[in-house]
């Protein structure tokens, strides 16, 4: 009896072990797969910030060193950009930081892929403004297009001021329709053509990330014009793919692009043309471009005061300037084209005006001829060994 | 008995997890601060090489800029331009939490401070105590005066201020 009574006992502590097993066993499952999550989610935002600050780290050095193009390999890359932020991971989840006001970075509004192209140009007008920087994704492909023989060199020449790893296609007008997608997670066209383009393209392009931007040169100068950006999208009317502007209205969607090339700059640049065909977003463009003129703004202020010192200094009596024969009309425009027949005793002031007149309205903004009315007195002041206004 | 012998298994267990844990927050932590140390003197070298390469401040030449030549009339101009509230906030996106000071050394003696933007200390806040340090670096230079066209040499101060 009583060992019946210990056997059944002894059944019931083997029961309650296996109990006890199976809860520990199970929080320390719990406890160890909780772990590994929190890990994993640990590590992946260390690598969102790793990223952030690698390209925190190209911005900044892009301030200080221009013209240079580098191919950086990268993790597996999801980098989301708009005007004010960019946003590295899932957008809603993932790390992000502001770009800042004084930073002109001309990117894509999405980065994909394991290798981007970092690259910085100077934008002088006519003085040193600003670095631009360029971030293009290798994987990006760029198809430039032309139709005449003059077309066809300004395309060839801006291909080849792109860095290396770039390889933008120049094709003519009458091949697009042999174009097939190449599995590019964007495609850009640009084209230099000078009439709007309505081709139907390879039905592969379908709902594929396709965007298009047509240069329109001025009639006296290719360094500066409009730049007109679209988007290839189902047209709900006939249910086919075609290109429609990126804006509702062709007005909307036509930008300025400002540049001037210096003479002591052998090969010609066009910084803001680039950022026109490097970014796929109208966006990311017009908010470059103001923040590059604001930067303007604020230069020019102070090379106005400079100037305005430089003068004042030339109308005191016995200033070695006035010794150097460097009177106040040395800095005058004397060239009638130029200022438009306007008589400045400081040549930056009629810059200024146009730069504030671009800031508040890019549809009207012309300083091509301040710029050159500037180039000119600044030529006149070296050729008399007077102080140069930049 | 036996499951008293589990209970005290698991609850050593535990312990010794829970000493490993703490001991590698530790090594974290350790790492943590000396990562920030080093931040905040890269901060320091970022920032004066920015300085040197502002448009606003640096000699030219028919837009060819001068290494290591600081235009004094631009100088001048711009010290009294980014004190304007105005242009305060647009400036400390470029310079953040530092100063930025010129002076002249030979043959003249001078001093022009460009940008001073200490971060803000509510003095009554005794919940912590915060202070800043200041790390400036100095750079050998040449300042230009183009009324005179005549060079002096000076030194750029640029340090920033880190928590």
């Amino acid at each position: 009896m009583f060992k019946k009574r210990l056997s059944k006992k002894a059944d019931v502590e083997i029961q309650i072990n296996w109990i006890f097993i199976l809860i520990v066993g199970g929080i320390i499952l719990i406890f160890f797969i909780g772990l590994i999550t929190k890990q994993k989610t640990v590590s992946t935002t260390k690598l969102n910030i790793n990223i952030r600050e690698s390209l925190d780290t190209i911005f900044t050095s892009s301030q200080v060193a221009s013209g240079t193009a580098n191919l950086i390999n990268t993790p597996e890359l999801e980098v989301d950009f708009d005007c004010d932020n960019y946003y590295v991971g899932e957008f809603d989840s993932g790390i992000n930081k502001p770009l800042g006001k004084t930073r002109i970075i001309f990117v894509p509004d999405r980065l994909e892929g394991k290798q981007l192209i970092t690259w910085s140009l100077e934008w002088n007008m006519p003085y040193k403004i600003v670095d631009f920087l360029y971030i293009i994704p290798k994987e990006m492909r760029y198809v430039f297009i032309f139709n005449t023989d003059d077309e066809k060199s300004f395309a060839e020449e801006i291909a080849s001021l792109m860095p290396k790893d770039v390889k933008p296609e120049v094709i003519s007008v009458n091949e697009i329709s042999n174009l097939e997608y190449t599995n590019n997670y964007k495609t850009r066209l640009v084209s230099f053509v000078n009439q709007p383009l309505s081709a139907q393209l390879n039905p592969s392009f379908e709902k594929k990330d396709l965007s298009y931007v047509s240069i329109v040169p001025d009639s006296n100068s290719k360094e500066s014009g409009k730049v007109v950006f679209a988007v290839y999208s189902k047209n709900p009317a006939n249910n086919a793919y075609d290109f429609s502007y990126a804006r509702n209205t062709q007005d909307a969607s036509t930008f300025p692009y400002i540049d001037y090339n210096p003479e002591f700059v052998t090969e010609k640049r066009y910084p803001t043309l680039l950022g026109a065909i490097i970014t796929d977003s109208i966006d990311i463009y017009e908010c470059m471009l103001k923040k590059a003129l604001k930067r303007h703004s604020y230069i020019t202020s102070i090379y106005n005061g400079r100037v305005d010192k430089i003068i004042l200094a030339t109308a005191e009596p016995d200033h070695p300037l006035k010794q150097r024969n460097c009177v106040a009309g040395m800095y005058q425009v004397t060239d009638p084209n130029l200022l438009s027949g306007r008589q400045e005793l400081n040549p930056i002031t009629s810059l200024s005006t146009s730069i504030e007149k671009c800031k508040n309205n890019l549809a009207y903004c012309d300083p091509y001829g301040d710029v050159q009315a500037l180039v000119s007195v600044n030529k006149k002041a070296q050729d008399n060994s007077c102080p140069l206004v930049y | 008995m036996k499951m008293m012998e589990n209970v005290a298994v698991m609850i050593i267990f535990f312990m010794l997890l829970g000493l490993g844990f703490i001991f590698y927050g530790k090594i974290g932590g350790h790492g943590a601060k000396q990562d920030i140390e080093k931040y905040v003197q890269l901060q320091a070298v970022k920032l004066a090489k920015v300085v040197a390469a502002l448009p606003e401040v640096r000699c030219s030449e028919e837009n060819v800029p001068v290494q290591d030549c600081f235009d004094l009339l631009r100088v001048e101009e711009a010290a009294s331009k980014i004190k304007d509230t105005t242009n305060e906030r647009y400036y400390f996106e470029i310079l953040g939490y530092s100063r930025v000071a010129i002076e002249e050394k030979y043959p003249g003696n001078g001093s022009i401070i460009v940008y001073d933007n200490q971060p803000d200390i509510n003095p009554t806040s005794d919940l912590e105590e915060i202070k800043f340090s200041y790390i400036p670096i100095y750079i050998p230079i040449t300042l230009f005066n183009a009324t005179i066209n005549q060079y002096s040499f000076g030194v750029l101060e640029v340090g920033t201020y880190d928590k």
